[in-house]
């Protein structure tokens, strides 16, 4: 369980500063100074980094000061948002843990986890209500594990154009890692769905300052929490997941957005009803179309939660505006993802999609996994060159060639374009 | 003759046995030296940080800070002020922020100066 009082502390400076607010300014210069004795010292940018952004701020600070995280590109504190630098992307297919991306919705994470007192709590439309200690789960069902991408519904909505509001990602909230844990499945036939059972609704130890505020909570329905493939995941790339990451228990939805890959997972409730809470109704909803695509300034059109990923491909070994010897073949190398489904293929295109070269794939870590392709593009003697990669994914569907937009700046999932400069270096 | 026809029909029930049972042995546990341990960190905070100045700035810091840090409004792309509007109005009826009626033209006054 948590361990209250840090927790409470953190809250209490909260709730002051909500105080704060109410007695105007002058409450707000007092704020450092009960600040300072209550809560952890903020983080200090070591360098910016330019994450390409167009039309908007595009700087943002590098820091190592967040715990069991080195160098990651600072998007916003409190609530932590964490965005994992390119580069990590170029080595390899698995996300190291210290490099993985953050995203949390509400500030109230607990900082103290005791391993010994936590419990999962399954209750609701069950025949019988019961509570798992870590021990009970490590030890008391058949674990499994495969690899899997996990990736932000919002990554990369920093490049939407026209911009729409909201965490203005590059391309880094996401992450492939090796996942072990134990079936969803098993674990509930445990408590025991009741007949009549719906959805299952997943929540975690974070909480909202505000007490009206919505919890933060995701629902599966039963028969995808029943398929076997859901993972309770106790260990992220063969150890212990970081605090940050969802420390000690996160929900693993292979081929779905992460949103439903709840972290610090505590709490699993069988509805016999569809979930109507805020996080499933209102929040994380796209147009119900291909891609969720919608023309902007267009907003009268049927929605519905996100749910499975679609098929992207990045080039991680060059960056915008890199020069690059001229005449000679350069090497191309990045990174696919199928989305629902594995990597059948990934092309190349040096003329804004007229002509397509088949990429050679990296090693098949599973159909959930990052897939490394690799492919000696021909130069010219002088000039930009724009390196487009299309993924296709094994159920045939291909990343479209013009970009796909939303007004939440959900799942972006249109062939990127890296531009390089070839001669005068390199 | 019984015994020989119970042993036709005990061999391959072994055998289904057999299977079963080695089908059910766990394979070769993974993790299997894991053990979790308690974590207890800092994670960090900005309380004290607050918006750059410009109009009505008092009124950002005053009631946007206890729930978000003032630094991801700033690199948001430059929106228009119906846009801001939606966004404050969003704090106020879906996650409940306490701000004064009163506030919320000053609010999306300052949001809307952004020179993004």
């Amino acid at each position: 369980m948590i361990r209250h009082d840090a927790k409470s502390d953190s809250r209490l400076s909260r709730r002051k500063l909500l105080a704060g607010g109410a007695i105007g300014a002058a409450g707000i210069t007092a704020l450092p100074a009960f600040a300072k004795s209550l809560v952890a010292r903020p983080p200090v940018a070591n360098s910016v980094v330019d994450l390409g952004l167009p039309n908007r701020p595009s700087q943002r600070a590098l820091t190592s000061e967040f715990p069991g995280k080195r160098e990651m590109i600072l998007q916003r504190i409190r609530p932590p948002l964490l965005e994992t630098p390119l580069s990590a992307f170029n080595q390899g297919v698995i996300t190291p843990n210290d490099r993985f991306y953050v995203r949390w919705h509400w500030n109230e994470i607990p900082g103290q986890i005791d391993a010994a007192t936590f419990r999962l709590k399954l209750h609701g439309h069950v025949e019988r209500e019961i509570e798992l200690s870590l021990d009970q789960i490590l030890h008391g069902f058949e674990r499994i594990e495969y690899t899997a991408v996990n990736q932000c519904s919002g990554n990369s909505r920093g490049l939407f154009v026209p911009p729409v509001p909201g965490a203005q990602w590059g391309h880094g909230a996401m992450g492939n890692a090796r996942w072990t844990g134990v079936r969803l499945r098993d674990v509930l036939a445990r408590a025991g769905l009741k007949p009549g059972a719906v959805d299952v609704r997943f929540a975690g130890l974070d909480e909202a300052l505000l007490p009206d505020a919505p919890k933060f909570r995701k629902s599966l329905a039963a028969e995808h929490a029943m398929d076997g493939e859901v993972l309770i995941a106790f260990a992220m790339n063969g150890v212990q997941l970081p605090l940050l990451n969802g420390f000690p228990l996160r929900l693993v939805v292979p081929g779905w957005y992460s949103t439903y890959w709840v972290k610090m997972l505590s709490d699993i409730e069988v509805l016999p009803r569809k979930d109507d809470n805020y996080w499933m109704t209102k929040a994380y909803l796209v147009p119900k179309a291909p891609f969720g695509n919608v023309a902007p300034g267009v907003d009268d059109y049927p929605k519905e939660p996100i749910s499975r990923m679609v098929p992207r491909s990045l080039v991680t070994n060059l960056a915008e505006g890199q020069r690059v010897a001229a005449g000679r073949p350069l090497a191309v190398s990045g990174i696919a993802l199928g989305g629902d489904c594995g990597v059948a293929k990934v092309e190349i295109s040096t003329d804004h999609g007229a002509t397509w070269r088949m990429a050679k794939l990296g090693e098949d870590a599973g159909k959930y996994s990052f897939r490394r392709f690799d492919l000696a593009v021909p130069v010219p003697a002088a000039g930009t060159l724009p390196v487009t990669c299309r993924c296709t994914n094994t159920a045939g569907v291909s990343q479209p060639l013009a970009m796909n937009w939303n007004p939440g700046g959900y799942m972006r999932a249109g062939v990127e374009t890296v531009t390089v400069i070839a001669g005068g270096g390199a | 003759m019984t015994g020989p026809k119970s042993g036709l029909i005990a061999l391959p029930a072994l055998a289904v046995m057999l299977f079963v049972l080695g089908g059910a042995s766990p394979p070769a546990k993974l993790l299997r030296n894991l053990k979790l341990t308690s974590v207890s960190v800092d994670v960090p905070q900005d309380f004290e940080q607050l918006f750059p100045e410009g109009p009505d700035v008092e009124s950002v810091n005053t009631n946007c800070r206890a729930c978000h840090s003032p630094s991801m409004v700033m690199v948001q792309p430059r929106l228009s002020k119906a846009v801001w509007e939606k966004e404050v109005a969003k704090m106020i009826t879906t996650y409940h922020a306490p701000i004064p009626e009163g506030e919320v033209p000053k609010i999306v006054n300052y949001l809307s100066s952004i020179k993004n």
